[in-house]
């Protein structure tokens, strides 16, 4: 344990590095957040203003051998 | 010749330069025989009773490699001794005298000397070491001595050449310009094989890696004496050293965390599948005029207990063919909605003897921090011709969440790469200087 501490006060911006990782881990699975974002495509508010809005991206020129 | 005056005291006594009378404080007074002036610079022998003789001069003044610290200063050094700088020689590799240092001849009373050399400011601790060393392979670039486990590999040979001195010696240093001297790396440490030429008796000496604070410190040197290395030294541990074997264990050590901790909150909010819907896609014949265009298919009502992410997983039967499917999720009580849109194609062949297939017939979707709430799914199928296809659509709330681990795992292995990236480099950096490095093998 002494031996960490030690590694932690000399390595102090890791040891943050390493809790604000951890932290925002922990909170993100939580909550159910993704942290590399998800697919979602709406742009509507929370009084679902909105609803589907053909903004389909269209299937272009498909390749076919 | 002046008559030499001796004023011995405790530790040291005083002779008169032979040359300019100037007077010398000299520390060893039983072993000391040879001088260098630092008034005139004269190289001079004096072994009591007999007169000083004059041996002449040394070819480069103090400016050649200048002396860092002064004769007569006292420093504790690693081994834990403290030691006197009784003597100072400049001294360069007789093939090139580009590659030049300083050596710093310190004194122990009453008889054990040391000592310091400095190579484009990089610092070395040196010691005699009676202890005899084979070295492996001799002859070869790749040669090597075995200590225990370690290895000290070959990083360099030459023979030195005296340019400037100044201080005392307890032997005519002019004499090491007829030795053959092999450095052996094992950074901190390095072995230095002394042996005059054509003899088969070498001399060990132990040199260690000292920082220039280790330096200043150990002869209470003001800040700023000592400048700064310059590029890498041949022992001068990589960055990180003395922390690489901790930081790769306790990198290790916390992603088995991380992975333990993905495991648990899995636990605690394990995966639950809301809905498995079949579906077929039917042609929407209210709109004609877009071929493929099928009617709209709404799912059952499914309960979500969130906040959470939802895991999509669809499957759509296909062949040579796409179908474009625009997914809507609303929430039935606050009309929130979440839209996504997914396109599979699948398309497979036989051509030039051989079988091939392209594409997917699957796909998969992820919304996060969906609020808690009764929600239903709107699917919008288009495909490029009238034929129904059917496929199936599940929803799983609380699914593990990979990326999460796996960012969180490439954060903590940022400080271990980049320490390994900066270590490489050094190691790299350190034998570009050698005759005997990896970048030499690659040129043969």
């Amino acid at each position: 344990m002494e031996t960490l501490l030690a590694f932690a006060r000399r390595h102090w911006f890791y040891s943050l590095l390493v809790l604000l990782g951890f932290g925002t881990f922990i909170w993100a699975n939580l909550t159910g957040r993704r942290l590399l974002g998800d697919d979602n495509e709406s742009t509507e508010n929370i009084n679902g203003t909105r609803s589907h809005s053909g903004g389909r991206s269209g299937h272009g020129v498909y390749y076919h051998k | 010749m002046s008559e030499t005056a001796t004023l011995p005291t405790a530790n040291s006594a005083e002779l008169e330069c032979p040359q300019c009378q100037h007077r010398i404080t000299y520390y060893d007074v039983e072993n000391s025989t040879h001088y260098a002036c630092p008034q005139c610079h004269s190289y001079f022998e004096y072994e009591d009773p007999k007169p000083p003789r004059l041996l002449g001069k040394f070819q480069a003044g103090p400016e050649f490699q200048p002396q860092l610290i002064p004769l007569g200063a006292t420093g504790l050094m690693p081994d834990g001794q403290t030691y006197r700088v009784v003597g100072y020689s400049a001294r360069a590799e007789a093939a090139s005298r580009a590659y030049h240092w300083g050596e710093y001849v310190l004194f122990c009373p009453p008889a054990t000397y040391a000592q310091l050399a400095v190579y484009d400011f990089h610092w070395s601790f040196i010691r005699p070491t009676k202890q005899l060393y084979k070295v492996q392979f001799p002859t070869s670039r790749s040669a090597y001595v075995a200590v225990g486990d370690q290895d000290y590999r070959i990083y360099n040979k030459y023979s030195p050449v005296v340019w400037y001195a100044v201080g005392e010696f307890d032997y005519d240093i002019r004499e090491d310009e007829k030795l053959e001297v092999t450095e052996h790396i094992d950074p901190p440490y390095m072995l230095v094989e002394e042996k005059a030429k054509g003899d088969a008796h070498a001399s060990w000496y132990l040199a260690e890696y000292m920082t220039r604070k280790q330096v200043a410190t150990a002869f209470n040197l003001p800040a700023g004496t000592l400048p700064p290395p310059n590029g890498t030294g041949a022992i001068e541990p990589a960055p990180g050293e003395d922390t690489w074997q901790p930081l790769l264990y306790i990198s290790f050590g916390l992603a088995l965390v991380a992975i333990v901790l993905q495991i648990l909150l899995s636990s605690v909010y394990s995966p639950n599948t809301l809905l498995q819907y079949n579906f077929a896609t039917e042609q929407n014949l209210a709109a004609k005029d877009v071929l493929g265009q099928s009617q709209v298919l709404v799912t059952p009502s499914f309960t979500v207990n969130g906040p959470t992410a939802l895991y999509f997983d669809m499957h759509v039967g296909l062949d040579n063919q796409w179908l474009e499917l625009p997914v809507s999720m609303v929430n039935e009580q606050t009309g929130q909605g979440y839209e996504f849109t997914k396109t599979f194609e699948y398309y497979h062949g036989y051509e030039g003897g051989e079988s091939w297939s392209e594409g997917s017939m699957n796909a998969d979707a992820t919304l996060a921090q969906v609020p808690a709430g009764r929600y239903h799914l709107n699917l919008y199928p288009q495909s490029e011709n009238t034929t129904s296809l059917s496929g199936q659509l599940s929803v799983t709330e609380h699914p593990v969440l990979q990326s999460n681990l796996l960012l969180l795992i490439a954060l903590l292995l940022v400080f271990p790469v980049l320490q390994f990236i900066r270590r490489g480099y050094h190691e790299s950096s350190r034998w570009t200087n050698s005759d005997y490095g990896p970048q030499e093998n690659d040129n043969e």
